[in-house]
């Protein structure tokens, strides 16, 4: 059964989906929801092979990409995706086929040129990535075990979101890129595995907590703040309330809950 | 039908007595991951629930899990409480809705717990180093090779039978990708057969190798295929089964059955009780409802029929 206390928040892996007038579909993460997603996307023109879909990963962790062999839309010929994030040492492109290797996955390999979509993957270097009207910038928001982690900011000129979903302060260079990212912007999609409580017993394991998403939201002055990246074993509840506890007139918070939809209104 | 699950729900003890007094042992089933392909939370899959493919059996307090999709996380901090020291884990085959539970299986985390994994053997890679790539750096933080609990592999041979405790097990090829086995485990007079991810009577051979040889060659293996399957199920008192497909749905290239497939071999092979199992990730309950109260009417004989449920235990 799926545990009522999970209902309205949703338990799938990261993915989220922004949405921007005449721009390609933009896609932040791989987890689970990239399916449900995708099975959206088959209604519009990905379903007839003449989508375009730009998929960032802020790491290669499982959670964030084990939605990718059930994203249809790579699978059907005429679309265009083009993958981007940075592994070290590994590679995107290895990590990536990896994932497909017949042993774990019987999905066809769309990485193959003869199969499914086009598919690109690019390793992300240094330059923010331009798409239309669209910057995309990103910056490295530390390593666990050696696997680099990229926090995302998405800017058309008007507004700014920031995506932040996997990040431990251990230093301060981590730190400041963090504000950078989140200087400003509309809407900070930020970490909170652990709470509060949890985390001075968790440290190290690469996650943070609300109290410390919320102190970089204001220390970067950001608008709003989405809590996300929610632990698997968090009740709606138990989300409920940690969003209570640090929500203000001045800096909305709230938990990222499956098929939200939030708006950034023009400014 | 509703009555005979309310029954099997209420008769969860694990020793009771018959009537002429002696002790009976039985072997009980748990469904802890019914779905196929990928985890799924949404409401339409909150009664038959959305974890993937994970069982539990136990006989005589032997506990032998049977794939370890997301429904073994929950089964785990269960078997770190009751304090369980040994455990059997069979897995299928190595697809990632088999095996994507097991980093978040509390019972690693114990140092003085043994666990005995055992698959069909890969010609590519040892089950060891399949999990083990599963589990490492850049997909997972905690590597396997660095876990407390003692793990012991078991790449098994075609058609190996060996015993766990008071079970005799058996496994055997079906025909689905990669190196995928089934299943019969044996106790106490009771089976159970656990036949997922396989296409039984599908057109196309599916597993590494089947397409290989001569035409004559290649209609021996399916034969070979569809006999292990009938082997495998033959007089099950408990026949899990891959019924991924509708008939309308059916591709002849994914490796995976229909439902009325199911009803085949449980004639065929003469089961007792039928679980439809591996459900599609879009399968809803209510037309998973709908689907057994439809082919409840075309079971063979006195055979019952269930689409197995998250959470629900069966006691042969
Ligand atoms: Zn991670
Ligand atoms: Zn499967
Ligand atoms: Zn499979």
């Amino acid at each position: 059964m799926v545990r009522p206390e999970t209902r309205r928040y949703g338990v799938n892996t990261p993915c989220i989906q922004v949405e921007c007038p005449g721009a390609d579909t933009l896609v932040f993460d791989g987890g689970i929801g990239l399916h449900w997603l995708g099975n959206a996307l088959l209604a519009e023109s990905f379903g007839s092979g003449k989508g375009k879909a730009h998929l960032f990963f802020s790491h290669t962790h499982w959670s964030h990409i084990q939605g990718v062999p059930f994203f249809v839309p790579l699978l059907i010929p005429g679309n265009s995706i083009h993958l981007y994030g940075r592994a070290g040492l590994y590679g995107m492109q290895k990590v990536l086929c990896d994932q497909m290797n017949p042993a774990y996955c019987p999905v066809p390999d769309f990485f193959d040129d003869a199969i499914g979509a086009q598919v690109d993957v690019s390793e992300l270097g240094k330059s923010p990535i331009r798409l239309g009207s669209l910057l995309i910038e990103y910056a490295e928001i530390g390593q666990l075990h050696g696997s680099p982690r990229l926090g995302y900011r998405i800017s058309d000129g008007m507004n700014a979101l920031a995506y932040i979903p996997a990040v431990e302060y251990l230093n301060d260079a981590v730190r400041e890129a963090a504000r950078a990212l989140a200087n400003d912007a509309d809407l900070l999609i930020h970490d909170a595995y652990y709470s509060d409580e949890e985390y001075p017993t968790q440290q190290g394991r690469g996650h943070s907590c609300p109290r410390q998403a919320l102190e970089l939201a204001q220390g970067a002055s950001a608008k709003r703040l989405l809590l996300f990246n929610h632990h698997p074993e968090r009740s709606d509840q138990a989300l409920d309330e940690l969003a209570n506890a640090l929500n203000s007139a001045e800096l909305p918070v709230e938990c990222g809950r499956e098929r939200g939809v939030y708006a950034l209104e023009e400014r | 039908m509703l009555h005979l699950q309310h029954l099997i729900r209420i008769c969860s003890a694990r020793l009771s007595y018959v009537a002429d007094d002696r002790l009976v042992i039985h072997m009980e089933i748990t469904f802890w991951g019914v779905r196929g392909s990928f985890p799924v939370s949404s409401p339409h899959c909150a009664r038959y629930g959305g974890n993937t493919p994970c069982i539990e059996v136990n006989a005589q307090d032997t506990c032998v899990i049977v794939d370890a999709g997301t429904g073994i996380c929950s089964l785990g901090k269960r078997l770190v409480e009751q304090g369980q020291k040994e455990i059997h884990l069979l897995i299928s085959h190595t697809h990632w809705d088999h095996i994507h539970g097991f980093p978040h299986f509390a019972p690693l985390c114990e140092s003085d717990v043994t666990i005995h994994l055992y698959a069909l053997a890969n010609a590519n890679a040892s089950l060891k180093d399949i999990l083990c790539g599963q589990q490492q750096e850049p997909f997972f933080p905690n590597a396997l090779d660095s876990v407390n609990a003692d793990l012991h592999f078991t790449d098994l041979s075609e058609g190996q039978r060996w015993n766990i405790g008071p079970i005799d097990v058996q496994c055997r090829r079906l025909n689905h990708a990669s190196y995928t086995g089934g299943f019969r485990l044996e106790s106490v007079g009771k089976t159970f057969s656990y036949l997922s991810d396989l296409d039984l009577y599908g057109p196309r051979l599916h597993g590494e190798g089947m397409n290989t040889g001569t035409e004559d060659e290649i209609e021996q293996k399916r034969i070979g295929l569809q006999q292990n399957a009938l082997e495998l199920a033959r007089d099950a008192d408990l026949m899990v089964f891959d019924s991924f497909f509708l008939t309308e749905e059916y591709k002849d290239d994914w490796g995976h059955s229909k439902m009325e497939d199911a009803l085949r071999l449980g004639a065929e092979s003469n089961a007792r009780r039928i679980a439809f199992f591996h459900h599609a990730p879009g399968r809803s309950d209510d037309q998973l409802d709908e689907l057994v109260a439809h082919y409840s009417t075309e079971v063979h004989r006195d055979a019952d029929l269930i689409a197995a449920t998250e959470g629900d235990q069966v006691v042969l």
